[in-house]
């Protein structure tokens, strides 16, 4: 039984902990259809106006209307669309074509080209200073810290 | 002990259900800022390419740029803007300004005003056939985060 309880609690940390959301970068691809993708580059949502969704075998979007979607061997996007996708060595995501997605030291995300985002103490996003770019927005789970 | 191990089930199922929303209507505010709804009306994302977000004391978004939200239950969002969020017998949006939203019998969302929405077999979104108007978008949520 204590075995068995200690599983359970260990399960609800663990669903908890995934339960906590994290900051994504919107990108746009074409007929008004976007992508968000995580910092470390899961595709968590899609935006669509219209088209087509594709997705393979291990229920990974492969192509939003006209646009593929490609990834690595770890499974993070690596291209959407002609849009390339880069990281640092903290697997983070550091180039969306050749826009710069910058972070703090909490790991949140602060630039995005060169649209500045601030937070408030309860790391929720309370500001952005300046514009994303064109084919780019920050998107987040308001209230949640 | 069994009350305990009761807590946690309910614990576990609880977080597993929050952690799972389901398909959103986003509606864009102003300056390219949008928020998305769930079919309950509660605000599950917010996208934002510039301007300020302001929350309620319950942390509640109430404010986008310049667009206010407001809310008509704990949740539930009664206006972005100057849309009106309506909601049918089943508390499920069915209008969001003038635009109609409809359900499947598997009560997922069909229509976004003309645009008419198609799954597969486990549910996934496979197409939009027409096109969503141009201030409503649908969401579809691929994966939960994990950082």
């Amino acid at each position: 039984m204590r075995k068995l309880l200690l599983l359970l609690v260990m399960f609800s940390i663990f669903n908890a902990a995934h339960a906590l959301s994290s900051d994504a970068i919107e990108v746009f691809i074409s007929h008004g259809n976007s992508v968000s993708i995580s910092t470390i580059g899961k595709v968590l949502r899609l935006n669509i106006t219209s088209g087509a969704i594709a997705y393979d075998n291990l229920n990974r979007v492969i192509q939003v209307g006209d646009a593929a979607v490609m990834y690595d061997e770890s499974s993070r996007v690596i291209q959407i669309g002609n849009i390339s996708v880069k990281y640092d060595q903290s697997s983070r995501v550091i180039n969306i074509g050749n826009i710069t997605i910058s972070y703090d030291f909490s790991n949140r995300v602060v630039k995005i080209g060169d649209a500045v985002i601030t937070y408030d103490s309860l790391s929720r996003i309370i500001n952005i200073t300046g514009k994303t770019p064109d084919n780019m927005r920050f998107a987040t789970v308001p209230g949640q810290t | 002990m069994r009350k305990l191990l009761l807590w946690f089930v309910m614990f576990s199922a609880f977080t597993i259900v929050n952690a799972s929303p389901s398909d959103a209507i986003e509606v864009f505010t102003s300056d390219g800022n949008s928020v998305s709804l769930s079919t309950a009306g509660k605000i599950f994302y917010l996208n934002m390419a510039s301007g300020a977000a302001v929350y309620d004391s319950s942390s509640r978004i109430i404010q986008v740029g310049n667009v206010a939200i407001t809310y008509s239950g704990v949740n539930r969002v009664s206006k972005i803007g100057n849309d009106s969020i309506n909601y049918d017998a089943s508390n499920r949006i069915n209008k969001i300004g003038d635009i109609k939203i409809a359900y499947d019998f598997a009560n997922r969302i069909s229509k976004i005003g003309d645009a008419a929405i198609a799954y597969d077999v486990v549910s996934r979104i496979t197409r939009i056939t027409g096109k969503t108007p141009d201030n409503l978008r649908f969401v579809s949520v691929i994966e939960q985060p994990q950082n």
